[in-house]
C-alpha cells in the first residue's frame, strides 16, 4: 500500500498545476462571478491543450489518459476553482452521439464539435409539470407532418437545469406509433448491452412503463419559449414548445428512459465492468477537492468574520472536514481499485456520500452567514446594484451558490434508488416491492 | 497510489482470518473471557508461534519487519473474531511506547519478551483527572540518588492485571498539563511500592487502578530521554487509536454482514424483514458506514506508514472521529434490527456492541478528536 503518485503522474500534477496557474491564476477567481471573457479564455486554453473531453475516444479528441491523469486533472482544477469541462454536454451527449453516429446515418455528427471545442451549451428537458413521477404519461408529443415529411413537437419542459447557459436541448417526448416501433429495434440492442451490467433495473427495462423519445431542439429555433426561473442563480427554467418543426435527424435513436439509464450508470460508474458508452472507465466521480475547496472557503469567512469562536460553527466545520476526508479516501479508493483484481468498491457509495456533504455544506453556510443567507443573490441585482454587505467579495457570491447546491441535492432525491441498488448489487437483498415501500 | 496489500499483508490477513474462522469460535472466546486472566495463554502462545506478536516490530528488534499497515491488517480481523487476548496492551501499547522511545538496550532487555509471548506488559498513561489529555499527568518521578522514585496514581490500565512490566508515564519536571517534562518509565510490577485494583472493563476485557508510593526505579528504566516522552507516548497512542480502528472497522463488517444474513433468515408479516425497503436502506447505512470506515483506515494506516507526524496525526484523528459515529450507528442498527436478542449473552451481535462502545471512547471520543483534527 502506497498513497503517493508515481514518478510520471507527479510530473502531470507539475505539468497540470503550471496550466493551470497561466490560465486560470488565483486572480482570475475574482472575476469568476462576471468574468465570461476569463472563463472563455480559460475554455479556448483547454480546448487547445486538447483536454476538453480527455475521456472521449481519440478519434473524436480524447486524450487516452490513465484513470488517475483523468482524476488529477478533475482534482486539481476543482482545487483551483477552475471552470469545469465536465458538463452535461461533455458527459452524456457527446458519447451518446458517439456511439449513435453509426445509427442515425452520422447527421448529428454536426453537433459534436461545438461540444468538443466547450462552445455550446446543452441542457435535458424531462419533467414537466403534470407530470410529477413515473407513473404517469408524459404530456410532450411529436407528430408528423405528412406534408412535409417534418416532425412537429409541442408541450412543456419544467425545472431545466442549466437553461441560462445552453444553446441545445435533449427533449424526451411521447412517439408516435410508428416512432414506437423504430425505438424497439434499438431497444433490444439497449438491453443485451445492459446485461453485462448485471443491474436489477435494467432486467425490468421497458417491460410495464411506457416508453418514451428523444430529440434534439434548437433553442432558437421558431416556437421555442424560453423562460428563466425566477431564482435564476439555480439555472432553472421552463421551456415551451409550440408547433416546433424538427427534421427526421433530430430524433434520436434512443429511447428516453434508456438514455438515463445510462446517465445514472456513467455517472455513478468507475470500475472496468462498464461497457456502457464511451471510455466511461475514467469517469471515476471527482468531488471531494471541489467540496473542500468550498468548505476551505467557508472557514476563511468564518475567521475573517471572527465567528470561528462560536463552537458550534467550529464543530460543523471540523465535522465537515472529516466527512471531506472520508470522501478523498473513498474517491482514491474507487480509483486505485479501478484498474486492480480487488472487488471494486461501489461508486454509488461516492456519490450518496458526495450529496450528504454538498447539503451539508449549504447548511453551514446558512449557518454561518446568519441574516445575510436571507437574500436571493440574483444574478441580475449583483450586476445591477452591488453585492449585499458582507458579501462584498466575490469568494461570498461563490459561496452564497451553496445554499442553492445544497437544495439542488436534495431535490434531486436520488438517495432511495441509489441505496436500493445497493441493497441489492452489495448485500444481496431482493429489490423491494411496492407494497413494502 | 496502490491500495492493495503485498503477497505478505495478505499471507498474514488470510492466516489469521483462517484462525479465527477454525479456532476462535464465539463459545470458545467466551470461555477465555471467564477464565481467571480473562483470556487464553494457549491462544496468546500460538499467536506468538505464528509471528503475529511481532508484526509491528522491526527485524533488527526480533520482529516480523511489519509498520502500521500490517498491524491495521491484524487487527482488523482480530475485530471481526471479536479477540480477546491482550494484543493492544501488551504489543501495541506498551510494546509501541518501548518501541518509539526506548534505547537499544531497554528494546534489547524487554521486546523480545513481548514477541515470544512470555512477558505481558501494559502501558500506564491515563490518569483520573486527565479524561483524554496526554500530557495531563500528576504522577511524579523525582531523582534519588542514580535512580528515581514515582509516586502517583494511574488510571484503567489495559492489560494491568496480567502485566508483568508497565510503561508509565511520569512528571519530572514542568506543571502538570505540561508536554515537556513528561518521561517514561519501564516498571516490574513486582517492585515494592506498586499496588494494583484489578478489574474488568464493560467490553470484557481486564484493566487495573495502578497506585505508585515511592516506586523507586533505576535510571537504565528510563525509555528515551528525562523530560521528553510525550513523543513516544503521543505516537504509541496513535497506534494504539490505528489498531482499535482497525478492530472497529473488522466488528463492524461482522455487525452488518451478520444483520443482513439474519434479516433475510426472520420472518414477520409472512416474508423475511429483509424484503422491506426501510430497513434494507438501515443496512444500506450500516454497509456504508463500514466501508466509509474502512477507506479512512486505509489512508491512517498509509499516513503513518509515510512518516509520523502532523499529516498522520490529522489522518488518525479524523479516523477516530469517524469510527465513533459508525460504530456507534452500526452497533446500534444490528442490536435493533436483531430486536431482544440483540442485547443476549448468548448471540455476539451485543458483544461487539460493547467493543464498539469501548472503542469510541478509548484514547479520546468523537469531540475531543474533532477538536484535535480541527487544531492540525
Amino acid at each position: 500500500m502506497q498513497i503517493e503518485f508515481s514518478k510520471q503522474e507527479q510530473d502531470f500534477c507539475t505539468q497540470i498545476d503550471e496550466f493551470i496557474v497561466q490560465y486560470w491564476p488565483p486572480e482570475a477567481e475574482l472575476l469568476n462571478f462576471r468574468g465570461r471573457t476569463q472563463i472563455a479564455t480559460w475554455y479556448m486554453a483547454v480546448v487547445d491543450a486538447g483536454w476538453a473531453v480527455p475521456h472521449w475516444p481519440v478519434e473524436f479528441g480524447g486524450t487516452q489518459w490513465t484513470a488517475v491523469q483523468y482524476y488529477i486533472w478533475q482534482s486539481r482544477c476543482m482545487a483551483a476553482n477552475a471552470p469545469s469541462t465536465r458538463t452535461f454536454a461533455t458527459e452524456h451527449v457527446g458519447p451518446l452521439l458517439i456511439e449513435h453516429l453509426a445509427d442515425a446515418g452520422a447527421p448529428q455528427s454536426e453537433y459534436l464539435p461545438g461540444i468538443q471545442n466547450l462552445s455550446q451549451g446543452w441542457c435535458f428537458g424531462w419533467k414537466e409539470a403534470q407530470w410529477p413521477d413515473l407513473s404517469q404519461h408524459m404530456a410532450t408529443t411529436l407528430t408528423e407532418d405528412l406534408d412535409t415529411g417534418q416532425y412537429v413537437l409541442n408541450g412543456e419542459k419544467r425545472a431545466v437545469l442549466g437553461i441560462s447557459s445552453a444553446q441545445w436541448m435533449l427533449v424526451g417526448f411521447l412517439p408516435t406509433e410508428h416512432q414506437k416501433e423504430h425505438q424497439k429495434e434499438h431497444q433490444k440492442a439497449d438491453i443485451e448491452v445492459d446485461t453485462d451490467l448485471d443491474t436489477e433495473v435494467d432486467t425490468e427495462y421497458d417491460t410495464d412503463t411506457e416508453e418514451y423519445g428523444l430529440c434534439i431542439v434548437d433553442l432558437s429555433a421558431p416556437g421555442v419559449q424560453v423562460r428563466p426561473s425566477s431564482a435564476s442563480q439555480s439555472q432553472f427554467g421552463t421551456v415551451v414548445f409550440t408547433n416546433v418543426l424538427l427534421g427526421e435527424q433530430a430524433i434520436l435513436p434512443i429511447s428516453g428512459r434508456a438514455f438515463i439509464q445510462r446517465m445514472a450508470q456513467q455517472s455513478a460508474n468507475s470500475g472496468p465492468q462498464g461497457q456502457v458508452a464511451v471510455e466511461v472507465t475514467l469517469d471515476i466521480q471527482v468531488t471531494a477537492p471541489a467540496l473542500q475547496r468550498q468548505l476551505s472557503d467557508i472557514q476563511s469567512y468564518i475567521e475573517r468574520q471572527g465567528y470561528i469562536e462560536d463552537e458550534e460553527l467550529s464543530r460543523d466545520i471540523n465535522e465537515l472536514g472529516v466527512d471531506l476526508a472520508v470522501l478523498h479516501a473513498l474517491e482514491l479508493r474507487v480509483l486505485a481499485q479501478a484498474h486492480s483484481e480487488v472487488k471494486p468498491l461501489s461508486p454509488l457509495i461516492l456519490q450518496i456520500s458526495a450529496d450528504k456533504i454538498s447539503a451539508k455544506l449549504g447548511a453551514l453556510q446558512i449557518a454561518s452567514f446568519g441574516y445575510y443567507a436571507l437574500p436571493d443573490f440574483d444574478a441580475r441585482l449583483f450586476d445591477n446594484e452591488g453585492p449585499l454587505y458582507p458579501h462584498a467579495h466575490l469568494f461570498e457570491q461563490n459561496a452564497a451558490s451553496l445554499v442553492g447546491q445544497g437544495l439542488v441535492e436534495l431535490t434531486g432525491a436520488e438517495e432511495f434508488e441509489l441505496k436500493d441498488a445497493l441493497a441489492s448489487s452489495e448485500l444481496g437483498l431482493n429489490d423491494t416491492s411496492k407494497e413494502n415501500r | 497510489m496502490d491500495f492493495s496489500f503485498t503477497e505478505e499483508q495478505t499471507l498474514l490477513q488470510e492466516s489469521i482470518e483462517r484462525f479465527i474462522q477454525n479456532d476462535y469460535s464465539f463459545d470458545d472466546r467466551q470461555k477465555a473471557v471467564g477464565s481467571e486472566q480473562g483470556y487464553s495463554e494457549q491462544n496468546w502462545q500460538t499467536f506468538a508461534e505464528l509471528g503475529w506478536l511481532g508484526v509491528g516490530f522491526s527485524e533488527a528488534d526480533g520482529g516480523f519487519g511489519g509498520g502500521a499497515v500490517e498491524c491495521m491488517v491484524m487487527m482488523e480481523q482480530f475485530g471481526y473474531g471479536l479477540v480477546i487476548e491482550p494484543m493492544l496492551g501488551t504489543v501495541i501499547l506498551a510494546g509501541g511506547a518501548i518501541k518509539h522511545g526506548g534505547s537499544e538496550a531497554l528494546k534489547t532487555k524487554y521486546l523480545p519478551g513481548i514477541i515470544d509471548g512470555s512477558a505481558q506488559s501494559a502501558l500506564a498513561y491515563a490518569e483520573p483527572q486527565a479524561r483524554f489529555n496526554l500530557a495531563d499527568v500528576a504522577t511524579t518521578a523525582t531523582a534519588d540518588g542514580d535512580g528515581f522514585v514515582i509516586n502517583g496514581h494511574k488510571a484503567v490500565v489495559l492489560n494491568g492485571p496480567s502485566a508483568d512490566f508497565v510503561v508509565v508515564s511520569a512528571r519530572t519536571s514542568g506543571d502538570q498539563r505540561d508536554q515537556d517534562g513528561i518521561t517514561l518509565f519501564v516498571v516490574d510490577t513486582k517492585t515494592a511500592g506498586l499496588s494494583r485494583r484489578d478489574y474488568p472493563t464493560v467490553d470484557a476485557f481486564r484493566a487495573s487502578e495502578i497506585t505508585f508510593d515511592n516506586v523507586k526505579v533505576g535510571a537504565d528504566s528510563v525509555v528515551g530521554e528525562v523530560g521528553q516522552g510525550f513523543a513516544a507516548l503521543e505516537h504509541a497512542i496513535d497506534d494504539g487509536i490505528l489498531a482499535v480502528g482497525a478492530e472497529a472497522v473488522g466488528c463492524m463488517e461482522k455487525l452488518y454482514k451478520e444483520t443482513v444474513e439474519y434479516c433475510k433468515q426472520r420472518e414477520q408479516f409472512g416474508q423475511a424483514i429483509g424484503k422491506f425497503q426501510v430497513l434494507q436502506h438501515r443496512m444500506v447505512d450500516m454497509f456504508m458506514e463500514h466501508e466509509q470506515s474502512k477507506s479512512l483506515m486505509f489512508m491512517a494506516g498509509m499516513r503513518i506508514d509515510e512518516g509520523y507526524g502532523p499529516e498522520a496525526q490529522k489522518a488518525i484523528s479524523a479516523f477516530k472521529v469517524q469510527i465513533g459515529k459508525s460504530g456507534k450507528f452500526v452497533g446500534q442498527n444490528a442490536v435493533q434490527l436483531h430486536g431482544g436478542m440483540g442485547m443476549t449473552e448468548e448471540l455476539s451481535i451485543g458483544h461487539y456492541f460493547k467493543r464498539l462502545t469501548i472503542i469510541e471512547t478509548l484514547f479520546g471520543n468523537v469531540d475531543f478528536h474533532l477538536k484535535r483534527f480541527g487544531s492540525l
